[in-house]
């Protein structure tokens, strides 16, 4: 695996984590719709950085899929929250795994991507009620 | 290591250029070379060779360095400790920090495995100061969670997944516990 790979896999993450968040947002309301906008612009925004930083070094950036299925139905604010954690986990996964693979500005850009993803996925879990909402090792595979 | 595993390293694959392309290398030899390209060329054939663990230069060589993860592990358990003498001197904080105190025993034993350390005992030496209170541990895992950021930065490859997560860690805890 190399450095142009790995972050690659986390672009795909972050793609379906802009679209996970459109799905979800509908379910939620108040303080909760107003974290997941802001979660959202977070992962646009290290979508882009990373698609520029894609296309710099020679790569073809993969765009967004048309439409992704969310591992089960988002039907009432629950399961909003529940998609909302496990897009942050999903992500959290693709960031540890570029962390050995690069190096520099391209490992800090990893791990900042990984620290956020760890805070919203607690922030999440702390929305929904799940306790403990931090856990020992975000973004390792479980 | 034995001798019969010394790699082929940089030096056999200059030397397996040199011998399809003998041209090539007069041509660099007689180019002149600046001290900096020199002291280029001689760090990296030491580095080289304290990869290969058995080369020239072993003698010089004092005891092989400690592992970058090595002070990771002391500092983690030492932070682990910190909560115990905490709970130890006022028991509620475990309530609603002992999910915390865990993640931190979690990461010690997770660092010894990595570097083959025996598993961290929880029964560590008093810190020799005051048990530190709710505002004090913060403090404690606010310096550790940056210390861990900062080492992933440049830390080796095999070890950055598992210190990045460890720092992932630690900056949500500073966030609960803000």
């Amino acid at each position: 695996m190399n450095a142009a790979t790995q972050l690659t896999a986390a672009l795909a993450a972050e793609h379906a984590a802009v679209y996970g968040y459109g799905v979800l947002g509908s379910r939620l309301e108040g303080t909760a719709l107003e974290a997941a906008r802001s979660a959202e612009a977070a992962h646009r925004e290290r979508r882009d950085a990373l698609v520029v930083r894609l296309t710099a070094a020679g790569a073809t950036p993969p765009p967004a899929e048309p439409v992704y299925a969310p591992p089960s139905p988002v039907t009432d604010r629950a399961t909003a929250l529940a998609l909302a954690v496990g897009i942050e986990e999903r992500a959290a996964q693709a960031w540890r795994a570029a962390l050995p693979v690069t190096e520099g500005e391209e490992r800090r850009l990893a791990l900042d991507a990984l620290v956020d993803t760890a805070q919203r996925a607690a922030r999440w879990r702390r929305v929904g009620g799940v306790s403990p909402s931090v856990v020992a090792f975000p973004g390792r595979p479980a | 290591m034995s001798v019969t595993r010394r790699p082929r390293g940089p030096r056999g694959a200059l030397a397996r250029r040199a011998a399809v392309r003998p041209a090539t290398l007069v041509r660099v030899r007689m180019e002149p070379i600046s001290r900096r390209q020199a002291l280029g060329t001689l760090v990296g054939l030491a580095a080289a060779v304290g990869l290969a663990g058995c080369g020239l230069f072993d003698k010089q060589a004092g005891p092989p360095p400690p592992n970058p993860l090595a002070g990771h592990l002391d500092a983690t358990v030492r932070l682990a400790g910190l909560y115990e003498e905490a709970f130890a001197a006022t028991p509620e904080l475990a309530d609603r920090l002992g999910a915390i105190r865990d993640d931190h025993w979690a990461h010690a034993e997770a660092v010894a495995a990595a570097i083959r350390k025996p598993k961290p005992s929880r029964s560590v030496a008093p810190s020799g100061s005051a048990p530190l209170g709710r505002a004090g541990l913060l403090e404690e895992e606010k310096q550790a969670a940056k210390a861990a950021y900062d080492a992933v930065l440049t830390i080796p490859g095999a070890y950055a997944a598992l210190l990045g997560s460890i720092a992932a860690c630690r900056a949500t805890h500073v966030e609960v516990m803000s």
